[in-house]
């Protein structure tokens, strides 16, 4: 019987396994790259709003607080969105016939909700509490960014899970005090880590089970 | 693909009664059985012990035709198309209020306190909702007629709630017509009948108990001093009024205190499964059996006279199986050996067992009590009001009360007599579903039709509202404001959680707008009722508003329990009594009883309810002719074959279903089946039984016969999947063996846990500690089998009904179980209940064998982590207790029998089909705690998480909580001595523990062959 390689077989073979290798291996960075980027994780880019609300404008300029609106942060694990008669606190006075605020009136008048557009999304089977985390010093700007410099809300972070594990194993560096949960570019006064340490135990927080699964999923 | 209407001789489950009689003679001591297949190893049961899943493999052979073939082919072409039309991403829309409610957070539940009825009588409940939408009930811990838990109809109102199949419009001659177009033919008509002063007009009611609907029908009375009332119930309770009426010359309500009672007589009352205050019975019942810790070793002792196995006969001490029939007869005798009257016909055997019985009785006077069925004559009740007086447990066991329910109400047979007399041309039928329901020899289809107008209001386009001109949907109890009394006579109330979905509206409404009345809104009527009686239950001066206020807050009119007052019993009683009855029976005995399930088949079209196993016999989505082993012996006839029942000319079909326990020659067969127009799932589920039943024997009758078709059909039982072989895993004995054995639990038993460190494998303890290690007890002495747990675990988790045919192949999704056990003969076997939820196994097999590590300790509970599940299903494989479920199908949406989306819980995630799922000892409840705790710096106290199936628990058998915190309940409970886990010997350390199940025989009673 002959034989049924040639001897260039064995040059096709190793020419074919690095192509294989090469092949995958570009494939996965494509693909991991591909998946790094802002359009998979949604970040960076604001989308339209029915009506174009500039938390620069109200948060940054104004220096109107979080829970002014978000008065569900503190209570409950949905952070809340105004409903329109707290819209119309400032705007039956201000601003009156802007027809930028038409949407806003209209909602009142016609007993309509104003339909949000959601920036901020995290899969159903993950299940966060707002109110818990700024309740031990999580601040708003840890996850939501430098909103006061937002004329249109984007999302700055990706929230895939290693964001979320990443604080859940260390969460002293993002800690801040009490009186600076809400605050927008807070800079701490002292050695950053011996704040991170003093607020740690502060707040009571024990890291050991806080990477278990039933922590978010349920 | 139908599968009842499979006529094969290959359906699993036939079996030889004798080769089982003489193996079951051979078993000695506590063995246990867990049905007839078992003890036969059927090649059923044997496929079921083998595999988990042992029919996957026939599923490959269901046939598919070529039109079902291209329609599917077609659809996929199409969902692929449009699939790529939207392959923009998704926009999600947040939707604030305009005006937010006061007290509102968006993500957080509110709670309401309201009530349910059933049979017109309400149980307190809490229904929780989230943002205006009711998601689940709980019972309310202050209502005396529920005291925190809940029965399955009450937990599975949610489902019908948000039931597509409800009713939707108003509809005249079926044609959707309007609510305006309506009250201005009714508001018309109201003007022509009031000359007539109401001639010729009749309203049908069900039991009804509600003070101000009462006054409303009183109202149009006055209005029309011609119209009629008539009232029926299917499942009535015309015996007890009846038999009270004969003791004491007028109508009483009986309320019975068993938290009082040392001694116990049932009369075929199930006073635990469907008695109006069943649930506050179950708990007073269930704390005369529970071992406290410290406390001197003490229990009641129940003896049951049953015509057919309940979950009361379950629990008894001691069953007397009787055909309801002759329990007439069994009454007399025992209430004869009180000095009451003259002795039935009794056996020597039921003589003997009598005997002990009344020298029991004799002995705890007092503190014993005689409880009458509902289902049974009213000779019964009369003897067993007599009874209970001579035993002095009136004033104590035993009070009485004003009846809940007025007089003055024709029957159901009064009806059609005045329209056979062409006295109604004008009926208005309020709820109930008559047509479907009356008893067969009234005709009520056929008087129904000759009424000129027909005016009906219900929940769902059924049977009536088909033959009704105008058809009014009504608003569900969630949906309305209302009152009704619970069993003792307390005022509940009812409030609504949400508007109506569905064109919905009151009976208050209907009924005022059909007299010609202001069509006042339900909370102005019940409100307004109030307004005016409300200073007898007011404290010192009190405004309405504060009263009304608190009142609707706790749901319940506080101290409105009817006061006890004491009827003169009549002393002329013994002459007074009928005729015994059935002294010479002909063909066999027929008994009707509701289903545990669908009750009179309101709850067809309920999925939960419909795939929830039927208490005893373990069946879903059907119904069976109930036969005891010998009669099925003698004619022959084999399990699940279909027999024709014949009886008084009328034939009905059916599946037999061998029952252990039954009485001889008496067959038992369930309300609610059949229906023709129930809504997508409850139309055609099992086969329609009304068509047996008479007005004059609406509970039971003899002449009966039974004709076998040879002609067997696939029943859907849990009973024999995840089936345990025989380790140990369930464990009782007697109080008086507890008392010489304190460790009965361990001994004889193969389960020891090893020691620690015994293994080579390092312990599975936690490092760094754990903060919290949830465990959870179930003490099976007080475990009733009634189920609530099953359904309230179901609505908590968002699990999934499946459907007849996936049951069949073992796919139900109930994380918790029940399973039944018999021990002892077939006859009168002794029935056990075991619930089976996850062990939460700190050493758990399944953890070792996931290859994605979805199935991990998380916070020392054995989690499944359904986003990382890739469904290999090895988990499932390697779990000894077989308590995980996995979703074969898209159980979640699109199909019949899957929960409504709006109905889901938002704390617990929906699964997805090709995941593994399982009890999580309800993790969004102590996350939530563990949250509140958090925020405040605090430890989560003891009993602030309560599992739902603890919640749900009416005896309270379930017990939950933190075993690092000291001298918590669950520590106690676990340091019982009668504390054991399941499996231990296997090293799993399961945090679910089970305290070993005692029963209280009478000595004089021990039967020969028990050893412990």
């Amino acid at each position: 019987m002959p034989q049924v390689f040639r001897p260039r077989a064995n040059a096709i073979a190793r020419v074919l396994i690095i192509f294989a290798v090469l092949f995958v291996a570009i494939w996965g960075a494509v693909l991991w790259g591909y998946y790094q980027t802002p359009y998979v994780g949604f970040t960076g880019k604001a989308p339209y709003q029915p009506v174009p609300f500039s938390h620069k404008h109200h948060v940054g300029a104004l220096g109107i607080g979080c829970r002014y609106c978000h008065n569900g942060v503190t209570k409950s694990e949905f952070a809340g969105i105004p409903p329109t008669h707290t819209c119309m606190t400032c705007h039956s006075q201000l601003w009156t016939n802007a027809p930028m605020l038409q949407p806003v009136r209209q909602s009142l008048e016609t007993d309509t909700p104003i339909r949000w557009v959601r920036v901020t999304k995290l899969p159903d089977y993950v299940y966060f509490n707002h109110s818990v985390h700024v309740k031990n010093g999580v601040p708003c700007q840890a996850c939501h960014g430098r909103v006061d410099k937002m004329p249109l809300v984007w999302k700055v972070h990706g929230f895939r899970m290693r964001f979320c594990i990443a604080c859940h194993l260390n969460p002293g560096p993002h800690l801040r005090p009490e009186n600076a949960v809400y605050a927008m570019g807070w800079k701490p006064k002292i050695d950053p880590k011996l704040l991170a340490a003093k607020l740690m135990k502060h707040y009571h927080i024990k890291t050991a089970h806080l990477t278990d699964c039933y922590v978010c999923h349920r | 693909m139908s599968v009842t209407d499979k006529s094969s001789g290959n359906i699993p489950g036939s079996i030889n009664l004798a080769t089982i009689r003489k193996k079951l003679a051979g078993t000695r001591g506590r063995e246990y059985w867990k049905g007839l297949e078992q003890v036969a190893e059927t090649p059923e049961f044997d496929e079921f012990l083998h595999a988990e899943f042992p029919r996957l493999a026939a599923m490959w052979d269901r046939k598919i035709d070529r039109r079902t073939l291209l329609k599917l082919m077609g659809g996929s072409v199409a969902f692929a198309a449009a699939g790529l039309a939207g392959c923009s991403r998704p926009i999600g829309v947040i939707v604030p209020y305009v005006n937010m409610p006061e007290g509102e957070i968006p993500g957080k539940p509110m709670y309401f306190a309201t009530s349910l009825t059933l049979g017109g009588h309400a149980r307190g409940v809490i229904a929780e909702s989230y943002t205006g939408r009711p998601t689940f009930v709980e019972g309310n811990q202050e209502h005396p007629a529920s005291l925190g838990a809940i029965d399955s109809y009450a937990q599975a109102s949610v489902e019908q709630l948000y039931d597509p199949d409800r009713a939707q419009v108003a509809t005249y001659r079926t044609i959707p017509g309007t609510w305006s177009a309506f009250i201005e033919q009714m508001g018309f008509q109201a003007a022509k009948m009031k000359a007539s002063g109401g001639d010729g007009f009749a309203i049908l009611t069900q039991s009804i108990t509600s003070p101000s609907l009462l006054a409303e029908i009183r109202q149009v009375q006055k209005r029309f001093p011609k119209a009629r009332w008539y009232r029926y119930q299917p499942v009535g309770r015309e015996g007890v009024d009846a038999g009270a009426k004969l003791a004491f010359g007028e109508r009483v309500n009986t309320v019975y205190h068993f938290d009082k009672a040392d001694v116990i007589v049932s009369l075929d009352a199930d006073f635990l499964g469907l008695m109006p205050g069943h649930l506050a019975y179950a708990r007073q019942f269930a704390d005369g059996r529970r071992q406290k810790p410290g406390k001197p070793i003490k229990m009641n002792r129940l003896y049951v006279i049953a015509g057919t196995p309940t979950i009361t006969g379950a629990s008894a001490d001691h069953v007397l199986p009787v055909p309801s029939a002759k329990i007439d007869a069994v009454a007399r005798s025992l209430a004869a050996r009180l000095g009451i009257g003259a002795a039935g016909g009794t056996t020597e055997a039921q003589a003997h067992w009598l005997d002990a019985v009344v020298e029991d009785l004799k002995k705890h006077y007092g503190r014993a009590v005689v409880v009458p069925g509902d289902v049974q004559p009213p000779a019964v009740h009369a003897l067993a009001h007599a009874i209970n007086a001579r035993l002095g447990a009136v004033g104590g066991t035993v009070t009485y009360t004003e009846p809940l329910e007025p007089d003055g109400a024709g029957s159901l047979k009064d009806l059609t007599d005045a329209i056979d007399h062409n006295e109604i041309n004008r009926l208005l039928v309020l709820g109930g579903n008559p047509v479907y329901d009356a008893p067969a020899d009234l005709d009520f289809a056929g008087h129904y039709a000759r009424v000129e107008e027909r005016i009906y209001w219900s929940h769902y386009p059924n049977e009536t509202a088909y033959m009704s001109y105008w058809h009014v949907p009504a608003a569900h109890e969630l949906e309305s404001w209302g009152d009704a009394l619970a069993y003792d006579g307390t005022v509940s109330l009812t409030q609504p959680l949400i508007a109506p979905l569905y064109h919905g509206h009151s009976a208050y409404e209907v009924l005022r707008v059909v007299s010609g009345a202001n069509a006042d809104t339900d909370y102005d009527v019940v409100r307004g009722y109030w307004r005016q009686h409300y200073r007898r239950y007011a404290s010192n001066g009190e405004a309405f508003d504060a009263f009304w206020k608190r009142s609707v807050q706790r749901g319940l009119i506080d101290n409105s329990a009817l006061p006890a007052k004491t009827p003169h019993l009549r002393d002329d009683l013994a002459s007074r009594l009928p005729q015994p009855l059935f002294r010479q029976r002909r063909g066999l005995y027929l008994q009707f009883r509701p289903d545990d399930s669908i009750f009179d088949g309101r709850f067809a079209n309920s999925a939960w309810l419909q795939e929830l196993p039927r208490r005893l016999t373990k069946i879903t989505w059907d119904n069976v002719v109930m036969l005891s082993p010998r009669t099925a012996e003698r004619l022959g006839i084999d399990n699940k074959e279909l027999v024709v029942l014949g009886y008084h000319g009328r034939e009905v079909t059916g599946p037999a279903w061998i029952m252990p326990g039954q009485p001889d020659n008496a067959v038992t067969v369930q309300l609610g089946y059949g229906r023709k127009r129930a809504g997508r799932l409850g139309t055609g589920v099992g086969f329609d039984v009304y068509p047996l039943r008479r007005a004059d024997a609406m509970w039971f009758d003899d002449g009966l016969t039974l004709m076998k078709t040879g002609k067997r059909v696939f029943l859907a039982t849990t009973q024999y999947h995840q089936t345990m072989e025989g380790r140990g895993l369930l464990r009782t004995a007697t109080l008086d063996h507890f008392r010489d054995h304190p460790h009965w639990v361990d001994e004889g038993y193969p389960g020891k846990p090893p020691k620690l460190h015994e293994s080579l494998y390092p312990e599975p303890a936690e490092k760094p500690p754990l903060e919290y290690r949830w465990a959870m007890n179930i003490d099976l002495s007080t475990c009733i089998g009634c189920e609530a747990c099953v359904i309230a675990c179901q609505a908590e988790n968002n699990i999934q009904s499946v459907g007849k045919e996936e049951v069949l192949a073992g796919h139900e999704m109930h994380w918790l179980r029940i399973d039944r056990y018999y021990s002892g003969n077939m006859e009168d076997p002794e029935t056990y209940f075991q619930p089976v939820p996850c062990m939460q196994c700190e050493n758990a097999p399944c953890e070792y064998v996931c290859p994605v590590e979805a199935s991990v300790h998380a916070e020392g509970l054995n989690a499944q982590v359904y986003n990382r599940c890739i469904g290999t299903r090895d988990c499932s494989q390697n779990c000894p207790y077989k308590v995980r479920r996995f979703n074969w199908f898209r159980y979640q949406t699109g199909r019949p029998t899957s929960t409504p989306v709006a109905a889901e819980n938002p704390d617990v995630s929906v699964r997805q089909r090709g995941i593994m799922e399982k009890c999580t000892y309800c993790i969004q409840r102590i996350n939530e705690a563990k949250i509140a705790a958090d925020k405040t710096d605090r430890r989560i106290p003891d009993g602030m998480v309560e599992t739902a199936c603890q919640r749900a628990c009416p005896t309270q058998a379930i017990s939950f909580g933190d075993l690092n915190t000291s001298h918590s309940k669950i520590n106690q409970v676990k340091d019982s001595p009668l504390d054991y886990e399941m499996l231990a010997e296997i090293n799993t350390r399961p945090r679910t523990s089970y305290l070993g199940g005692l029963t209280n025989p009478n000595p004089a009673l021990a039967k020969k062959d028990k050893n412990a």
